[in-house]
């Protein structure tokens, strides 16, 4: 177990690979009362199209399915449900899929040892029947309708829908009512196989615990198990930089208009480490479109919309800038985004001041265990492993080099897609 | 954990010191008895408070300040408590440990400023802030079908009781909206700095005498300092049950949302037994609705009950297929009768109770948590975390079952969906 200090932040990660593959992070916190764990799976949505573990074609499977199979992994052959299990001992127990991890978490302030014993336990533990994959249709396609009734869900799924010709990210995470009808548990058997192996996954435990004990229970749980440890291989999607379409309009029972407006931007040129990219990324998005930026306080002033949102996502080679607002005057706004972006200058006082910012929150974020999980989380998400110099990472950014890759970027790949009446 | 709590003439401070955080968290509330033409007005001040004022007369000036503070932030909210009105504005900084040893003070000039130096120009709020956050107000009021589940069980309180408070739309309504110009706001925040009754917390690691000497020279302020009266609201027997169905345009999966009673409670009833009464009926991932409804049946995504103590209601949420509305109220009354015919497990009762502890443990981790557990007890007499521990241990099943006798289904109302499923 490697001790890794989150430098000028009074805490500590600790972080061992187990031979399985498993990745395990343990954040112990001594002044708080709860804890919380995290089993995730690098296997979201997004991986629609690939080679399932022992075959040698690539296979396509019923969008949704990544989803569908995070509901199933909550059925055991011995019928007590994991969600029984926790509530035994007021422990919670959730799980989510977004477009690239599926995450089972449990949060409580008990019996740790054995929770996190039986999070490892049920997670490795698929058990699939034609009668509970048929059960659970149901339920998931009242899900989907759930959100085909939400505006602003509608408007984002197609947003990404629009913005890529080849790549699954264009398809609903949960699917759709005729996809997921289609799943049957020999296909939710293959995607288990490829991707819930342990050496394609991370545990990550914060709170109140003591790390020793906790890692040598998550030991001797995952010494009696046999797991494959073999390389994935994805669909390469060829994905171009032109977006799919460039403007739709939607017909929603809506009151107030919403408009999505969407970069699709290549980044393969920009030579920077990925975290230090992305910083520059998030730190050229505060600044042109963020709380203390002009843009916004000409939108206020202008009422160019009642309010709205940035959001950038990382697909492949690309970046997408998406704006998400509730506007009237979606031509109006556009055209201000448009003018904003040509005319890119950013001051070296802002520029400063978002860093003293960024450090700040820094150390309010680790002073909460679930927020620092989350962030830890994303971290080996985006880059295989947590970042534990942050603070000097972003005292070091300059405003330099920032003028530079801004200047690289191509703006000109973009979709709208209007909900109204 | 220390509490201290100091009345003034016109406020109360409550100082909560604690080594759990390195941030500090100070809440101001305003609590108002609740008037159903003040609602839209009083959540338009609120916003016009936090957005801006004489001193950082932008939204960007606000912002940067804020950012400067490192990165303090500010929230606020507006809500119905029973027959009270209540505002809270929340401001979180970190402590001076952090940053700089004036950091504490400065957060609290920058948290006078807001609340007494509004964006006051000759003698109105400023025409264009105002301007903005009206359309902000007017947008939330016209787009709340946006949120069909939510809408549904608005609808269906309304139809609860007209009398009640409960039955007041919390958002507002365009009719009052319509009334309010940047002058009246300004004589409505006058009378409502005069008239409100305020507390203020601060929890963190802090020094007493420090803080109370920075609350008291940042509240100058005579605050009508009165005593909260009929805070929660008492029902009476329905007469029949209301069954409601609305077709609603465009919906894909039609929003169930229903409203029980409860009457004639006692002091521990209401505290403990209502609580488990609800965990065990819907409250939970291991509920009885989710048990039969979602896992056996398959007929919902989500099925929950929530409890409100003030309102002294419980209310039952799901989006379902129109053709199972049926099928599954029937199963709802099912369980409900459960409850009474004593169908409750000794293991559902430990379920519920170890339930409610893992929350109570939660409020330790969380500053805004906290505060608001201290707040609860200030206004409604809970009690403290720990005695909330051990009582709920107290409960027994023939508490849940004689409780469950004083629950009343009173209104049934289905937002139904005209679409079909693959549209």
């Amino acid at each position: 177990m490697k001790k890794i200090k989150l430098k000028k932040l009074d805490q500590n990660v600790f972080y061992e690979k187990l031979s399985s593959g498993l990745k395990v992070y343990l954040i112990p916190y001594t002044k708080k009362n709860n804890y919380s764990a995290s089993l995730f799976t690098n296997y979201g949505s997004i991986n629609n199209d690939f080679i399932p573990i022992g075959e040698k074609e690539l296979t396509s499977f019923p969008a949704g399915i990544a989803h569908f199979l995070e509901h199933k992994m909550f059925e055991m052959e011995n019928g007590l449900d994991p969600f029984s299990f926790y509530a035994k001992t007021g422990t919670n127990a959730n799980a989510s899929t977004s477009f690239k991890v599926t995450n089972y978490i449990i949060w409580g302030n008990n019996n740790i040892s054995e929770n996190i014993k039986y999070l490892l336990e049920y997670v490795y533990s698929p058990y699939f029947t034609d009668l509970n994959v048929e059960k659970e249709k149901g339920i998931i396609i009242e899900e989907i309708q759930m959100y085909n009734d939400l505006p602003e869900w509608v408007l984002n799924d197609k947003v990404k829908e629009n913005l890529f010709v080849n790549h699954s990210i264009r398809i609903p995470i949960a699917g759709s009512v005729s996809s997921v009808s289609k799943i049957t548990k020999e296909d939710l058997y293959k995607c288990y196989n490829t991707f819930y192996q342990p050496s394609n996954m991370s545990l990550i435990v914060a709170g109140k615990f003591d790390q020793e004990e906790v890692m040598k229970d998550i030991k001797a749980q995952m010494k009696n198990k046999q797991f494959n440890q073999r390389p994935i291989t994805n669909k390469d999607y060829n994905e171009p930089q032109k977006v799919f379409k460039t403007y739709e309009k939607i017909k929603m029972n809506v009151e107030m208009p919403k408009l999505g407006y969407a970069f699709k931007i290549n980044v393969s040129h920009i030579k920077l480490n990925p975290f230090i990219r992305d910083l520059y990324f998030q730190m050229f998005n505060t600044l042109l479109f963020g709380n203390a930026s002009l843009f916004k306080e000409d939108v206020r002033q202008k009422d160019l919309a009642v309010s709205f949102y940035t959001s950038i996502n990382d697909v492949d080679n690309y970046k997408t800038l998406e704006f998400f607002a509730k506007t009237k005057k979606a031509q109006e706004f556009i055209e201000r985004i448009d003018q904003e972006l040509k005319n890119i200058s950013i001051l070296e006082e802002d520029f400063n001041r978002i860093k003293k910012v960024w450090i700040a929150a820094e150390v309010a974020i680790v002073d909460n265990y679930e927020l620092n999980l989350d962030n830890i989380s994303d971290d080996i998400q985006k880059y295989g492993d947590l970042i534990p110099n942050k603070i000097d990472i972003i005292k070091s950014l300059n405003k330099k080099q920032l003028d530079e890759m801004i200047n690289s970027l191509n703006f000109n790949n973009r979709t709208t897609v209007i909900i109204d009446r | 954990m220390n509490y201290k709590k100091i009345e003034t003439d016109h406020y109360n401070i409550h100082l909560i010191k604690t080594e759990r955080f390195k941030t500090i968290t100070i809440t101001t509330t305003f609590m108002n008895k609740i008037k159903k033409d003040e609602i839209t007005k009083r959540n338009l001040l609120v916003d016009m408070l936090v957005y801006s004022c004489k001193k950082y007369p932008s939204r960007r000036d606000m912002v940067i300040k804020l950012q400067d503070l490192y990165a303090a932030q500010i929230s606020s909210s507006c809500e119905r408590i029973g027959n009270y009105n209540c505002i809270k504005i929340n401001m979180t900084t970190l402590n001076n440990k952090y940053t700089n040893k004036r950091n504490l003070k400065e957060a609290f000039k920058f948290l006078k400023e807001i609340i007494f130096n509004p964006h006051i120009d000759n003698g109105q709020f400023n025409e264009e802030s105002f301007k903005i956050n009206y359309n902000k107000i007017e947008s939330q009021i016209q787009t709340i079908k946006e949120n069909p589940q939510k809408y549904s069980l608005i609808r269906m309180v309304e139809s609860m009781d007209k009398k009640k408070a409960y039955s007041y739309h919390g958002f507002g309504n365009l009719k009052d909206l319509l009334q309010i110009t940047p002058h009246n706001l300004y004589n409505f925040y006058k009378k409502f700095i005069r008239t409100s009754i305020v507390d203020i917390y601060i929890i963190g690691n802090i020094d007493f005498d420090e803080s109370e000497q920075l609350i008291k020279n940042t509240f100058k302020n005579k605050f009508n300092k009165s005593q909260i009266e009929d805070l929660t609201i008492e029902n009476e027997q329905p007469i029949k049950i209301k069954v409601i169905k609305e077709k609603e345009k465009g919906l894909n999966q039609s929003k169930l949302s229903m409203g029980l009673k409860t009457i004639g409670l006692n002091e521990f009833e209401k505290k403990y037994v209502v609580t488990l009464y609800n965990t065990i009926l819907g409250g939970s991932f291991d509920s009885k609705f989710f048990q039969n409804i979602r896992e056996k049946n398959s007929l919902a995504y989500y099925i929950n009950s929530r409890v409100d103590k003030y309102d002294n209601l419980i209310t039952i949420v799901s989006g379902i297929s129109a053709d199972n509305f049926t099928k599954i109220v029937e199963l709802i009354k099912k369980e409900i009768n459960n409850m009474i015919d004593g169908n409750i497990t000794d293991e559902e009762i430990t379920i519920a109770k170890n339930f409610y502890i893992t929350l109570l443990q939660e409020l330790y981790d969380s500053p805004i948590a906290l505060i608001d557990s201290y707040f609860s007890m200030h206004i409604l007499g809970t009690d403290d975390i720990n005695t909330r521990m051990k009582k709920i241990q107290e409960v027994s099943k023939d508490d849940i079952v004689n409780l469950s006798k004083k629950i009343y289904l009173d209104t049934v109302f289905l937002l139904e969906g005209d679409q079909n499923e693959e549209n």
